[in-house]
């Protein structure tokens, strides 16, 4: 069963091998709408927007909220610093943690019905779990920054996390906490597969903050692996990515 | 006048090859360093498709297509990117430590997935309101 939906402002795809019913699918849809309206920095009602006013003391934040922000401080500290939510004006925006967290959490509600070959892809992140339909492990391709139309990797994925940080997404979405005035130009894109898509994803947007450096920090860091674009058309990898090569 | 700098990745990443379209056929962007520069990027954008120069981008060559329709980008597309088949080499050993490098190349094999940061979610939401708008004619 294969559902694509638009939440969170961007195409959300859901396949799962042997599924017959809309259960999980609906409950999967069901919990990205709840981490929309919850942690939606375009949304007045959410609760990062009233945490951002100051109508929630931090001790009567969800649950979600406290395990969000306590991550984006544990994954701040782990990048010294390049990871950061807080913006200038002093509010919090957990944007790049969100998504590999709520497609972490959308796998766990797949598996715990039994299915254990699906993927959950957003806006371009991807968990992939066991086989895909074919008996084969998942074939992922890698969009090319100068082209949406084309992919430029294909790599396998089994039960990894993919997740992709880039300057060609919505604008210049990341900078350096170090250098917020500095744009992020040498490099296009970094994707990174890790042991699951929250940590992939919390350490691409880390390492992307770092420009053309980012890739030697992801090399250093075990059961992570990745593959930058920068802007010459040069993609640079570490040494593990071409296990998960196929083309 | 659309207010454009939601798409200042979109030109960012193509800023360096983007020239003020010098073709003919195309109206011309009214003021080029908006092209360049994307944090100032409020242009009056006319519709029709505009191609950007050619540009070196070392290893190869690059000229990008973008299409404007009622004042907005819909699409970008590059003509030429560096795509050397078979050329995937090493370059810049003096990077430590060593990493592999290559040039990167279109890949035409089936995919399940697509994954990256992209546009597409802005061109999946157009395309779908086409085909939703073909659908109920």
């Amino acid at each position: 069963m294969h559902d694509t939906r638009i939440l969170m402002g961007m195409p959300i795809t859901v396949e799962i091998v042997g599924a017959h019913d809309a259960k999980t699918m609906d409950a999967v849809f069901d919990f990205f709408n709840q981490v929309d309206a919850r942690f939606s920095t375009y949304k007045d009602s959410s609760e990062i927007n009233a945490f951002n006013r100051g109508e929630i003391l931090p001790a009567n934040l969800s649950a979600e909220m406290k395990e969000v922000l306590q991550l984006s401080a544990i994954t701040r500290d782990q990048s010294r610093g390049y990871f950061e939510i807080r913006k200038a004006d002093g509010t919090l925006d957990p944007s790049g943690i969100v998504k590999g967290w709520a497609i972490c959490n959308a796998a766990k509600i797949v598996s715990a019905d039994g299915y254990k070959n699906f993927y959950i892809e957003a806006g371009g992140d991807i968990q992939a779990e066991g086989l895909n339909a074919d008996g084969v492990a998942w074939r992922v391709g890698i969009r090319s920054p100068f082209d949406d139309q084309e992919i430029i990797k294909v790599i396998a994925l089994r039960g990894q996390g993919m997740a992709t940080s880039g300057t060609y997404v919505r604008g210049q979405h990341i900078y350096n906490p170090h250098d917020p005035d500095k744009r992020i130009e040498d490099i296009l894109s970094l994707s990174v597969i890790g042991p699951d898509i929250l940590e992939a994803d919390r350490f691409a947007t880390a390492a992307f903050a770092m420009g053309a450096r980012g890739i030697y920090f992801i090399e250093n860091l075990p059961g992570f692996e990745g593959y930058m674009v920068n802007a010459q058309g040069i993609a640079t990898q570490t040494t593990g990515f071409g296990a998960y090569v196929l083309s | 006048m659309k207010i454009l700098s939601r798409f200042a990745g979109l030109l960012l990443s193509s800023a360096a090859f983007f020239s003020p379209a010098h073709s003919a056929t195309v109206p011309a962007i009214n003021d080029p360093v908006a092209a360049v520069d994307p944090q100032i990027l409020t242009v009056a954008l006319h519709d029709g498709t505009f191609v950007g120069g050619t540009y070196d981008a070392y290893y190869g060559t690059v000229q990008v297509q973008a299409t404007i329709a009622n004042g907005a980008i819909t699409n970008v597309s590059a003509l030429k990117f560096p795509n050397h088949s078979g050329t995937s080499r090493s370059i810049n050993r003096q990077a430590l430590p060593y990493l592999l490098q290559e040039v990167v190349a279109t890949q035409s094999a089936k995919v399940d997935i697509i994954g990256g940061a992209t546009l597409t979610s802005r061109a999946y939401i157009k395309s779908l309101r086409d085909a939703l708008v073909q659908s109920g004619k």
